[in-house]
């Protein structure tokens, strides 16, 4: 049952980052391959605000989705000049070098030894010790980081990001700042990545630099392509997707050393299959250029 | 506003004036792209509810003009002056270094759409994922909802979103939309599109508003809502239109425009309306002009109805009365989504006839000549060259067969220069070489300039589809464009043209 229990965690926090990123990418038509770097500073500012200095579970998540918007701006700045494969590029370079800090400022973050020794949320005296507890607390956040997307894209906000994706130019006509809403779209993706980089930290208990590199971000991005761009329930879908295939070749009896490479494999297939058959994902609404 | 009134001298009338009036006055403004002076000391003056009319030939600099008032292009040198609502802007070029510093304080598109500027685009820009409501819902400026912490944390911010859909709803309702309030944008007509980007120019609260070629594409009965809707905006809301049109509209637009600015050697001249006293030859523009040419030489005119107030006028000269097939199309049913555009529907060409497809907009011109170059899927039905079924076979071996097609809308190569775009094709005698700069990227020429390379790149062929060929040519260009087909029906090929019904 634990199992089940952990994998439904997991759910979550992939549920909480694949909404962050469709964001980007289904509404603001953002192809952002630097999402695990600030899943990484969400979970490495939680985990050393909690370890150094002591500091409860709920403000050390908040600070540190502050600090992972703010540090957003390494993305959403260039955003305002670079677009398509450039952007991309850039992006990707904001990837390698948050990976590398995290890697090599052995004095803070531990370097390649990681964070040990993480607690567990302690919230109003009440202690998520089991992984029950956490399953609830991390269902909580999924809902309420779902419910925050919701009103987003439902609202005149969500609409005007749609139509700077559709055609800036046209946007920037009708008089929306289409800069501000890059820097906006970028913090609040950003800033909520970053949750879901707070509850995998405390969930684990460790974390070191090798959960945040480019793979990751890849993972993160074919859930979004998978599921589908554009609308709410796509990003779900995909998370889902992506977190049950790992687990069907588990129960296939495939030898682990060669489960690790059938996964990235089939992850690729699919990739390439929903480009051809279906470019709008399992559940989306918009296809990527 | 401000009560403070200058002395300003007025292009249009020669003499002084107040300008307390005028919403936006240019001086001097200059641009070159790479060493060609496009527009050169351009000064002008616009006043509030005012109908300009703009019109040159292609290339002459319309809609290098047009970007730079709305703020999508800097001039290299020059003034601009807004005076709209009572907000005072100016900007000088070339802009003082600090100006280029901060990243707020630019000459850009949204901020002249704040000071009231707006415009519709020749291409028309609509966000294609968006339903029609949307794509004017979307428009209203200082919504509270598009900050991002008010959409979040006050659900009030509904009521003015409710209020903002229902004016929304009532625009398009007026431009005879009512149906089609959920229709995703792409999937609408081309002369629906064109009332929703009026739509979405007005909501966002345009009180200046540059039009590039509203009328172009549209039908008799969707130009006569567009002009009507164009008078009620100048009757009632004191707002100021600059015009673009096509050579084929500017009568009507003539009937609704106070001044006229002409574009000629990149100089700007504004006369009054009753100062233009030329005869519009549009007569000899028509395409029928074509076809009674062909009769009179020799020949006959035939014309059939065809189903949902389309016609197919036809002519061909007597001696290939008794000719081959060019073209058959049997039984054609095409569906665009669930909707079945085309319903079996069967026309047949023979070789050296020429063929007009007159059709109101949405009836499925271009989705037919797209079936027919094997671009668009089919449902049933038989397509065929020469005898020769192509009804499976791709576009390119069609092409390869002897088709020819000259879409609608089709654009150009951005990066490619117009010697690049002329080797590419297989055409050889090219005619409007000598009016396009053979060195300019595609990016770079204006909208006629392009559809004037594509006619040059067309392939040659015994058959040619043309979709809406004119568009965006000037006069002597579509007098030599004449010309050239006329000369092609001589020498026995086929063409197939559609445009809107006009007539």
């Amino acid at each position: 049952m634990n199992y089940i229990y952990h994998l439904l965690i997991y759910l979550d926090i992939y549920i909480i980052i694949a909404m962050s990123l469709n964001l980007l990418m289904g509404y603001g038509g953002l192809l952002q391959l630097a999402h695990a770097a600030y899943y990484g500073i969400g979970a490495y500012v939680t985990a050393l605000l909690m370890v150094k200095l002591g500091w409860g579970f709920f403000p050390a998540i908040i600070l540190s989705s502050m600090v992972s918007g703010i540090l957003s701006l390494f993305v959403s700045l260039p955003a305002w000049r670079f677009k398509g494969d450039y952007f991309v590029m850039l992006s990707l370079s904001v990837q390698v070098a948050i990976y590398s800090l995290l890697y090599n400022w052995t004095d803070l973050t531990n370097g390649p030894f990681g964070i040990t020794g993480i607690p567990r949320p302690v919230i109003l005296g009440f202690k998520f010790d089991d992984i029950k507890s956490i399953f609830g607390l991390s269902t909580a956040f999924a809902l309420l980081c779902g419910a925050v997307m919701f009103i987003l894209l439902k609202s005149p906000w969500g609409r005007a990001l749609k139509a700077m994706r559709d055609d800036e130019l046209a946007a920037r006509g009708l008089g929306k700042n289409t800069r501000l809403l890059k820097l906006q779209a970028f913090f609040i993706a950003c800033a909520m990545v970053a949750v879901s980089g707070g509850l995998y930290a405390t969930y684990v208990s460790y974390i070191d630099p090798t959960s945040f590199t480019l793979d990751e971000s890849i993972l993160m991005l074919s859930m979004v392509v998978i599921g589908g761009i554009g609308n709410f329930r796509g990003p779900i879908v995909g998370a889902l997707t992506l977190i049950a295939i790992p687990e069907i070749l588990r129960f296939m009896n495939i030898p682990d050393a060669i489960a690790a490479n059938a996964r990235l494999l089939i992850y690729g297939l699919l990739l390439i299959i929903m480009a051809h058959v279906r470019p709008q994902g399992l559940a989306g609404e918009y296809r990527f250029k | 506003m401000t009560t403070e009134t200058a002395i300003m001298k007025n292009p249009v009338e020669g003499d002084s004036m107040q300008i307390s009036n005028i919403v936006l006055s240019a001086r001097g403004l200059r641009k070159a792209f790479g060493g060609q002076v496009v527009l050169d000391d351009i000064s002008l003056d616009l006043r509030q509810g005012e109908v300009v009319l703009l019109r040159g030939e292609n290339g002459s600099g319309k809609t290098t003009l047009l970007n730079i008032l709305t703020g999508n292009l800097e001039p290299d040198r020059g003034e601009l002056h807004i005076n709209i609502n009572g907000s005072r802007e100016t900007f000088e070029f070339p802009k003082p270094w600090w100006k280029e510093l901060n990243p707020f304080d630019h000459f850009t598109p949204e901020r002249l759409a704040w000071e009231g500027i707006g415009r519709l685009w020749q291409d028309l820009r609509l966000f294609p994922t968006m339903t029609t409501l949307e794509n004017v819902a979307v428009a209203a400026l200082n919504q509270k909802g598009e900050n991002p912490a008010w959409a979040l944390l006050f659900p009030k911010a509904k009521r003015e979103e409710v209020q903002n859909t229902e004016a929304s709803s009532e625009r398009l309702k007026k431009l005879g939309l009512s149906e089609r309030l959920d229709s995703s944008c792409n999937k609408i007509a081309f002369g629906q599109m064109k009332r929703v980007a009026i739509a979405r120019a007005i909501q966002a609260g345009a009180k200046v508003l540059f039009l590039d070629e509203p009328l172009s594409g549209l039908d008799k009965n969707e130009i006569a809502e567009v002009m009507g809707y164009l008078k009620d905006l100048v009757k009632g809301n004191s707002i100021t239109l600059v015009i673009v049109e096509h050579v084929y509209n500017i009568p009507k637009i003539l009937k609704l425009a106070d001044t006229v600015w002409t574009l000629s050697n990149g100089k700007l001249t504004a006369n009054k309306v009753n100062e233009i006293n030329e005869e519009q030859k549009t007569d000899k523009l028509d395409l029928h002009d074509l076809l009674k040419s062909i009769a009179v030489e020799k020949g006959r005119i035939y014309s059939e109805e065809l189903p949902n107030g389309a016609r197919l006028t036809t002519a061909y000269p007597d001696e290939y009365y008794g000719s081959e097939f060019a073209l058959q199309v049997k039984d054609l049913v095409v569906n665009r989504g669930i909707r079945t555009v085309i319903n079996r529907l069967s026309l047949s060409l023979k070789k050296g006839q020429i063929a007009i497809l007159e059709a109101p907009n949405g009836w499925g011109k271009s989705t037919l000549l797209d079936a027919i170059a094997g671009i668009h899927p089919i449902e049933s039905g038989k397509i065929m060259l020469y005898g020769e079924e192509i009804t499976s076979i791709p576009t390119h071996k069609r092409i390869k067969k002897g088709l020819s097609y000259l879409r609608s809308q089709m654009s150009v190569f951005g990066s490619l220069s117009v010697k690049e775009h002329q080797k590419l094709s297989n055409a050889r005698n090219y005619l409007f070489n000598s009016s396009l700069n053979r060195d300019s990227k595609g990016s770079f020429l204006s909208g006629g300039e392009k559809q004037k390379l594509l006619i040059d790149i067309l392939p040659e062929a015994d058959v040619y589809l043309l979709d809406e060929p004119m568009m965006g040519l000037d006069e002597e260009s579509i007098f030599r464009f004449k010309k050239h087909f006329k000369n092609l029906l001589i020498k026995n090929r086929t063409v197939l043209i559609a445009q809107p019904s006009i007539n």
